[in-house]
């Protein structure tokens, strides 16, 4: 076993021991601490993967697989099942990773500090860790049926969380509230992965194999097959995304669930969504993907107007950052949907950019809801009066958030309507304006929000609050500000790796 | 050092001083100890970096001679190519310059203007303000350098976003948040259009880098689509009509605020980019119409709107308008120099006049010119220097103002003779416009001088001053260009390097020339002058506008153009966003709880069925099993 | 013909697990008169069980065995399936006896005839999965049911529980009735009995074209059907369950369901045709997981809430047998058997297990009661919650439930892979409300209770033991399910 295989095995092991470590240990908060260890061992695993990559891309041959992992390792596992223990890292997933690894580091380590009011905190960093386990099975697993177990790991585990620790108090009206949103949570994501599961057999059935590897490029499936596949797990991503009008159980799950679970949901969770369109729709079923494009593209571009435009009407703080996904995941389906190297691109980094840049806000709306107990934006303005540092954050995420040039936002929205209009015809280019305007609406609503929280005069709420921010919060939102920052002056830290893999996958769709 | 590498520190200097001071600690309300240490930390920086960027962008000035560039790759985004590069020539230097000087007067200013928050209270927020003006300038020195049109975007919109958070920053203003924000949309909305030129521009040369793009063969469809796109932005950032409607109310920000932004940023960078990409343009007839239909109607409209304000900036800001009216026209009509001369000069005068309003408003206490009247006696030094800058505006001879709108009515001249890219009637058009504009500004000019500093104090009580050393300098350091930049229009050196920014035409195009055409706007100037100065003669108590009669409500509300913009587009906005969300809570939402519930109440029902007493349902699952056995048979005999 | 003799020679190595069974039932009679002391009751009807399922599965680990027959035919047929069946049954009595302890404690029920009613139940089961011809099959699959008559209304003085046997009682009168006109029929059209003779015998497209021969095809199929309660025959199950004692209700669920498809999967696999069974089957399965799912949604009563979900979980091990009309090859349709029973075996596991976790939770010898008497059982005891939880996952098919989801998993690819998508999706979208109601009552057990604190009940470590050990085994099988897919297979 090389130094990578060993890696790619840590990166899933070392939170599941860590998730039963700290279910095992029985004091509180050393229990804690283990958790925050395991997430930030896992963190430097995933990022030394990309360590002894291998740079054979420049061999390419007509009859090697569009999939290269870098590190690969493939067991059997149930072979009744066509289930085989395959993962595999590559360029594409590789910058999900460690997003995940990062910004489940960065929530247990947010939980040493403050733990959600419902439950303990040693329970929720073990199910924290769990749910990195599922979210880096699914980047890392280069067998469908894999791909299908991870994929419902996350499931109940994130139900739990927000079940368990989220909402904003234990009257009973709220606990009915944050179940319903859980429950929502649940069934739907679930409906979402029964159909990947009936998709992920489809292709199977066809095929014979479940092996990624193999299946990218669609050539061992007829067109009917490929049709029906990816009608299915498009089905399956887009509930997951998710894209409009599959949407409404987000708004709801983000407003209910604790700021931890916010931030994974948003920053990473999403992901596998998106993830799983370019990887496993696109890759297995590519003339699926260019038969059903024109009608994603164009539901993405729903996806971004209309979330924009219910931002623009929305009253509550989280409900309205949750709305934002809706619309910042529609530039990343956008980008997927034009099938073109420059919108798989876009969209690989429009993921990066909006798990770095919600969670980030995310984090910011729950240190502000737990500072005033409302999240009304009636009941919050003049933020900037008194605690300055809070809003100037505030404002530095909205400004990343609406796709400033320079931050992490900028690239994957933009890009995605460069690659529309790349794309063109006049669908293509209607649905580039349509994004563009999009894009204007984006601006408009978070700085309505900007204007609604940190402007004006301090209300009661806002009026009691201390200027100053703990110290465990500088901790967590620190990196996020400088990724943020980072990805949006050097995007190749995100786009280096990918470039290669994605042409091969751009070149089998052709 | 050579010339690229200035280039490229340009703007990272301003930078660097800005992101540093963002992270000075801005003390909270009340707070006093420690406020005073990160004040002057914040002051410094901003200083030393305005002064470091200007000393950059002189000594550019001084070595650059042949257009230079270097790049390398940013980032390959599926065979498209954005670069990391700077684009250099004489009228980039220049504008930097200009860019510069204006941000140093402007952070000086600031030091004294910005000592008072609301009353009784320091301003906590000094920090965060003077690092986003270095932020800001940092971004115009981006679009000035930049030699890539991604990375031109990120100044654009950078610019945009500081913009935003300094209107904003004065808060005891209610209107500056809402001003913040429709300056930030309303340029948006117009960088919607340039985002997709943009886009188009790349995705045809396969580059984003301008050199490709410049040198690429894009067809005729593309081009004029990609121009016309372009435009929507230039109207945004610059203030044209019909995006122009956030600059009037962009005054609720602090009045250093306004001098940048009026004078050498955001304004500036909208007809700056447009001579950035000038051969596309130039190639592009159809554009140049629009363009020169939009200056004419801008200019016109600013200059109408100018006349009827009370307040002293909004007197400005209308100009303003007006003036990059000009601008766009001298493009318009195929003269680059002649607009980036105008630039020059107009940054420099408008600069002046923003920062004597300043000292006015400050000694004043107020920025309404009914209640100023008679402060030449007690402010000599604004008097002159407000003179001085009115004179550049209106065009007295020999000003600098003078020299550059005089540029620009002769490129339009030289337009109308057919010599230029643009149809001859689109020369006419600016030339007419050109000429009313010049007599409309003399009155709007004569009348604000009038009634802010001849005639009777009218508000008695107060005891105005010249400001201190802070405020007075910059403004006594800022008449000098205004005064005599129009004479550089005839030193070879500067007129070279102006010229740069339009490469490749034939002939010698004039930027200056004297000749009997002069008379004409002179003469027209005297009328301007005349009028308000004999209306003024008659009642030195009464507004000149009066002469307007029922016209001036509506030049006051600038032909009630924000009120169109209201209905048409933010009202019907918002109404759509309460629709979306209406919709999407109860139909989408709706469909999937109804499903739940649906479900649930089926199952109740099927529930209920299931209650039947023991023989009943025994009968009846008899009956079916029959049932099924029969049916059974039947389709197999039929089978 | 003449040749054959007509004494044969009986293989007894074949028949010992069958001897082990009833030995069993007839020893803890002798017991129960002899000694008539409980512990000594339970104690032997324990080591049979024990004995049984070690018996068959070390002959079941030699090759097939086949006994009773007439030239190739046999009506005995002892195989790994039915070693599977048979060890599985007896491990299934042994989990409920342990399931027994609070409720034989508690006195209200005689322990001899519990014992001895439930090891004759075993009997049943252990032959059941041998059973070569119609009347074998028939007849173990009565005496599998027809101690359960009496073990539901065992309970002295309780109303519901007799009135719970009455129905279950007449229920399955009746459906023995259609499944011996069904076969009586069979054999009129086609003179035989044996499995495998049928199947060759209705291969014959004459015979398939007369419609009698459907009907009774479809009336052994829906007889059968009543015994794994599909809908609609399945009404009686949900009072059955709610009424019986909590151990009987598990029995009933696990073994007793167990029982009925092993008799379905024997016809349909071996004698009926896939063209006439397939459809029926497919509707009836599509019918079955709707109708439970559904029904589950609004139930208030814990055993009811089981009883319907049950019904559902019928629903999808009969689904792969839907597929097979539209199966061409015989390995799509071997693996659509061999899914049918991962599945059950699979289901079996959790549903004890389930059961374990209430019977745990609740006051000794008490019903199922209401949900909301388990509200925040879990914050009380942690670990039983978690067992019974952890269950409740495992049937709604999600993680960390891997053995649920590998049945899932594995009735889904079967289908694929015999073109039953629409079937599929059905499968697909009742696992979605199934999770509704399991994951309400999953969380029900974390929920806080509020001002009220129920009093705390010790479980019995009996019951303990016997959640323990299903849930160990639930997780290996989750870890390796191979070994169910390939033990089902065989």
């Amino acid at each position: 076993m090389s130094v990578g295989d060993f890696l790619l095995v840590a990166v899933l092991a070392v939170p599941a021991l860590g998730a039963l470590a700290v279910a095992a240990i029985p004091r509180d908060r050393a229990a804690r601490l283990v958790g925050t260890l395991a997430a930030a061992l896992t963190l430097v695993a995933a990022v030394a993967l990309v360590a002894g990559r291998d740079q054979g891309w420049t061999t390419y041959a007509a009859t090697a697989s569009a999939v290269r992992p870098w590190h690969s390792i493939d067991l059997p596992w149930v072979p009744g099942l066509d289930l085989r223990f395959h993962l595999g890292v590559d360029g594409i997933s590789w910058p999900l990773v460690v997003l995940t690894a990062l910004l489940t580091l960065l929530c247990c380590g947010y939980s040493l500090w403050r733990v959600p009011g419902g439950g303990d905190g040693r329970a929720l960093v073990a199910l924290l860790l769990v749910v990195e386990v599922g979210i880096l099975g699914t980047f890392l697993a280069l067998d469908l049926v894999l791909f299908f177990l991870f994929f419902e790991v996350v499931l109940l585990p994130m139900y739990a969380i927000i079940v368990g620790w989220g909402g904003d108090g234990t009257d009973p009206a709220s606990l009915d509230a944050r179940r319903r949103a859980g429950r929502k949570f649940a069934l739907y994501t679930l409906f979402g992965s029964v159909l990947l599961l009936v998709g992920v057999y489809v292709v199977v059935a066809a095929a014979g194999t479940a092996d990624i590897m193999v299946l990218t490029g669609g050539s061992e499936l007829s067109r009917t097959t490929q049709l029906a596949a990816f009608t299915l797990l498009a089905f399956a991503f887009a509930v997951k995304s998710p894209l409009w009008p599959l949407h409404s159980w987000l708004p709801d799950a983000h407003t209910q669930a604790p700021t931890v679970g916010s931030v994974l949901l948003a920053g990473v969770l999403l992901k596998m969504g998106t993830y799983g369109l370019i990887r496993v729709a696109v890759g297995v079923a590519p003339e699926g993907a260019r038969w059903a494009a024109p009608v994603l593209g164009v539901l993405a571009v729903a996806a971004i107007l209309v979330g924009s435009l219910v931002c623009l009407a929305q009253t509550e703080l989280k409900r309205l950052i949750a709305y934002s996904s809706v619309g910042h995941m529609g530039f990343v389906l956008l980008g997927v949907a034009t099938l073109t190297a420059t919108g798989i691109q876009a969209a690989l980094i429009g993921n990066v950019a909006h798990g770095v840049i919600t969670g980030l806000l995310f984090f910011l709306a729950g240190a502000i809801k737990d500072r005033t107990h409302t999240g009304a934006l009636s009941e919050l303005s003049g933020l900037r009066e008194t605690a300055p540092r809070l809003s100037g954050l505030l404002a530095f995420a909205a400004v990343a958030s609406l796709g400033l040039p320079g931050l992490a936002g900028f690239w994957g929205e933009a890009f995605a309507v460069v690659a529309a209009v790349e794309a063109g015809g006049a669908l293509w280019t209607t649905l580039a304006v349509l994004a563009a305007i999009g894009g204007a609406l984006t601006a408009a609503y978070l700085l309505r929000l900007l204007r609604r929280v940190t402007h004006g005069q301090p209300t009661p709420a806002v009026a009691a609050l201390s200027p100053g921010l703990a110290g465990a919060e500088l901790v967590a939102w620190t990196p996020l500000v400088l990724l943020a920052l980072a990805v949006g002056l050097a995007p190749t830290l995100v786009l280096g790796v990918a470039e290669a893999p994605v042409e091969a996958l751009v070149g089998v769709l052709r | 050092m050579s010339a690229t590498t200035l280039g490229a520190l340009l703007p990272a200097v301003p930078l660097l001083a800005g992101l540093t001071g963002l992270l000075l600690p801005p003390s909270p309300r009340g707070a006093t100890l420690g406020q005073a240490t990160a004040r002057r930390a914040a002051a410094a920086l901003g200083v030393a970096g305005a002064t470091g960027a200007l000393a950059l962008a002189v000594a550019l000035l001084f070595i650059i001679d042949d257009p230079a560039e270097a790049s390398t790759t940013w980032i390959e985004l599926g065979g498209l190519t954005v670069t990391l590069g700077v684009r250099l020539d004489g009228a980039a230097a220049l504008v930097a310059v200009a860019v510069t000087a204006v941000a140093l007067a402007v952070q000086v200013y600031s030091i004294g203007y910005l000592r008072q928050g609301p009353p009784d209270e320091p301003d906590h927020r000094y920090p965060p303000y003077a690092a986003q003006i270095s932020l800001f300038t940092a971004a115009m020195l981006l679009v000035v350098v930049s030699g890539d049109l991604i990375l031109l975007l990120v100044g654009w919109e950078v610019m945009g976003i500081c913009s935003y958070l300094l209107i904003a920053h004065d808060r005891r203003l209610p209107e500056a948040p809402a001003a913040a924000m429709k300056a930030f949309l309303v340029t948006r909305v117009g960088d919607v259009g340039f985002l997709l030129g943009i886009a188009l521009l790349g995705v045809s040369a396969g580059s984003f880098r301008i050199a490709d793009v410049l040198a690429h063969d894009h067809g005729t469809t593309t081009l004029t689509a990609a121009c016309l796109l372009l435009l929507a932005g230039v109207a945004g950032k610059s203030a044209q009509f019909p995006l122009h409607t956030w600059l009037p109310d962009a005054m609720a920000g602090p009045t250093p605020i306004s001098a940048l932004i009026h004078a050498a940023t955001m304004v500036a960078a909208g007809v700056y980019a447009v001579t950035r990409l000038w051969p596309l343009f130039e190639a592009t007839p159809t554009a140049l119409v629009v363009l020169g239909v939009m200056a004419s109607v801008t200019l016109l409209l600013g200059a109408l709107a100018a006349t009827a304000q009370d307040d002293i900036k909004r007197v400005l800001a209308w100009s303003t308008v007006s003036q990059i009216g000009y601008m766009t026209g001298a493009l318009a009509v195929g003269s680059p120099p002649a607009a980036l001369f105008h630039l020059l000069t107009h940054a420099a005068f408008k600069a002046l006049l923003f920062l004597a309003a300043g000292a006015v408003i400050h000694a004043v206490g107020t920025s309404l010119m009914s209640r100023m009247g008679g402060l030449r006696h007690h402010m000599p030094v604004t008097f002159w220097c407000t003179v001085i800058g009115l004179g550049a505006l209106a065009g007295v001879p020999p000003l600098s103002g003078f020299w550059s709108k005089e540029g620009v009515l002769a490129a339009a001249e030289d337009a109308l003779l057919g010599h230029g890219p643009a149809p001859a009637w689109v020369g006419w058009l600016v030339l007419v416009s050109g000429l009313i504009g010049v007599a409309i500004t003399a009155w709007y000019a004569t009348r604000l001088l009038l009634r802010t500093f001849f005639g009777a104090n009218r508000l008695p009580a107060s005891r105005p001053h010249d400001p201190p050393a802070t405020l007075r300098w910059p403004v006594l350091l800022l008449a000098v260009p205004a005064a005599l930049l129009g004479l550089a229009g005839f030193a070879p050196w500067f007129v070279d390097r102006l010229l740069s920014s339009a490469p490749g035409e034939s002939g010698v195009p004039r930027l200056l020339h004297v000749g009997p055409l002069m008379l004409l706007p002179l003469a027209l100037l005297l009328v301007g002058v005349g009028l308000a100065w004999s209306r003024w003669r008659r009642d030195s108590s009464a507004d000149p506008a009066t002469a307007l009669g029922p016209l001036r409500p509506v030049f006051a509300r600038a032909f009630r153009l924000d009120d169109v913009q209201h209905t048409l587009v933010v009202r019907p906005t918002t109404a759509l966003g309460r629709l979306a969300r209406a919709a999407d809570e109860r139909v989408v939402d709706g469909a999937v709880t109804g499903t739940g519930r649906a479900a649930g109440a089926l199952g109740g029902g099927l529930g209920t069925l299931h209650r039947a007493a023991l023989p009943r349902a025994a009968a009846a699952v008899l009956a079916g099993a029959l049932l099924i056995g029969l049916a059974a048979a039947l389709i197999g005999a039929t089978a | 013909m003449s040749e054959q003799s007509l004494v044969q020679a009986v293989d007894h190595l074949a028949l010992l697990p069958a001897y082990l069974a009833a030995g069993t039932a007839v020893l803890v009679l002798l017991v129960d008169l002899v000694l008539a002391r409980p512990v000594a009751t339970v104690v032997t009807a324990t080591s049979g069980a024990v004995a049984t399922a070690v018996g068959a599965a070390a002959v079941g680990s030699g090759a097939q065995r086949r006994t009773f027959c007439v030239g190739s035919d046999c009506s005995y047929v002892f195989g790994g399936r039915a070693a599977l069946v048979a060890a599985l049954v007896a491990l299934l009595v042994l989990g409920v006896l342990a399931l027994s302890g609070p409720l034989l404690r508690a006195g209200n029920t005689p322990v001899g005839e519990f014992c001895f009613l439930l090891t004759c139940s075993m009997t049943g089961g252990v032959v059941l999965g041998a059973a070569g011809d119609l009347i074998t099959l028939i007849v173990a699959v009565e005496v599998l049911t027809l101690p359960l008559y009496v073990l539901v209304g065992l309970r002295r003085g309780s109303l519901a529980s007799a009135e719970a046997a009455v129905t279950f009682f007449v229920v399955s009168v009746v459906a023995t009735a259609l499944t011996l006109l069904g076969a009586a029929l069979l054999y009129a059209v086609t003179g035989g009995l044996h499995l495998e003779r049928l199947g060759t015998l209705l291969a014959d497209e004459a015979l398939l074209d007369l419609p009698l021969t459907t009907v009774a095809v479809t009336l052994v199929v829906a007889g059968l059907a009543f015994k794994v309660a599909a809908v609609p025959f399945h009404a009686w199950a949900p009072a059955t369950y709610d009424g019986a004692p909590l151990p009987v209700a598990a029995y009933l669920s696990t073994a007793s369901k167990l029982g009925g498809v092993i008799a379905l999967l024997a016809v349909v696999q071996h004698a009926l045709p896939p063209e006439v069974t397939g459809p029926v089957l497919a509707l009836v399965a599509a019918l079955t997981m709707t109708v439970g799912n559904l029904v589950a949604l609004r139930q208030r009563r814990t055993v009811r809430l089981l009883a319907w979900s049950s019904v559902a979980q019928a629903g999808y091990i009969l689904a792969p047998l839907g597929a097979l009309a539209l199966a061409a090859d015989a390995d799509a349709r071997t693996a659509a058997f061999a899914a049918a029973l991962a599945y059950a075996v699979f289901f079996v596991l959790l549903e004890l297990a389930a059961f374990a976790g209430v019977v745990a939770l609740r006051p000794a010898g008490a019903d199922g009661g209401r949900l909301d008497e388990l509200r925040g059982a879990a914050r009380r005891h942690p670990w039983v919650g978690a067992g019974l939880a952890f269950a409740l996952i495992g049937l709604a098919g999600l993680p960390p439930g891997l053995a649920g989801l590998f049945a899932k998993v594995t009735v889904v690819r079967s289908l694929l892979g015999g073109g039953a998508g629409w079937l599929a999706l059905v499968v697909a979208v009742n696992a979605v409300i199934g999770l509704a109601y399991y994951l309400r009552f999953a969380a029900l057990l974390y929920s806080s209770t509020g001002d009220v604190t129920p009093p705390v009940v010790r479980p019995a470590r009996a019951v303990a033991v016997a959640l323990a050990v299903a849930t160990v085994v639930a997780l290996v099988v989750g870890f390796a399910p191979q070994i169910v897919l390939d033990l089902a297979a065989s």
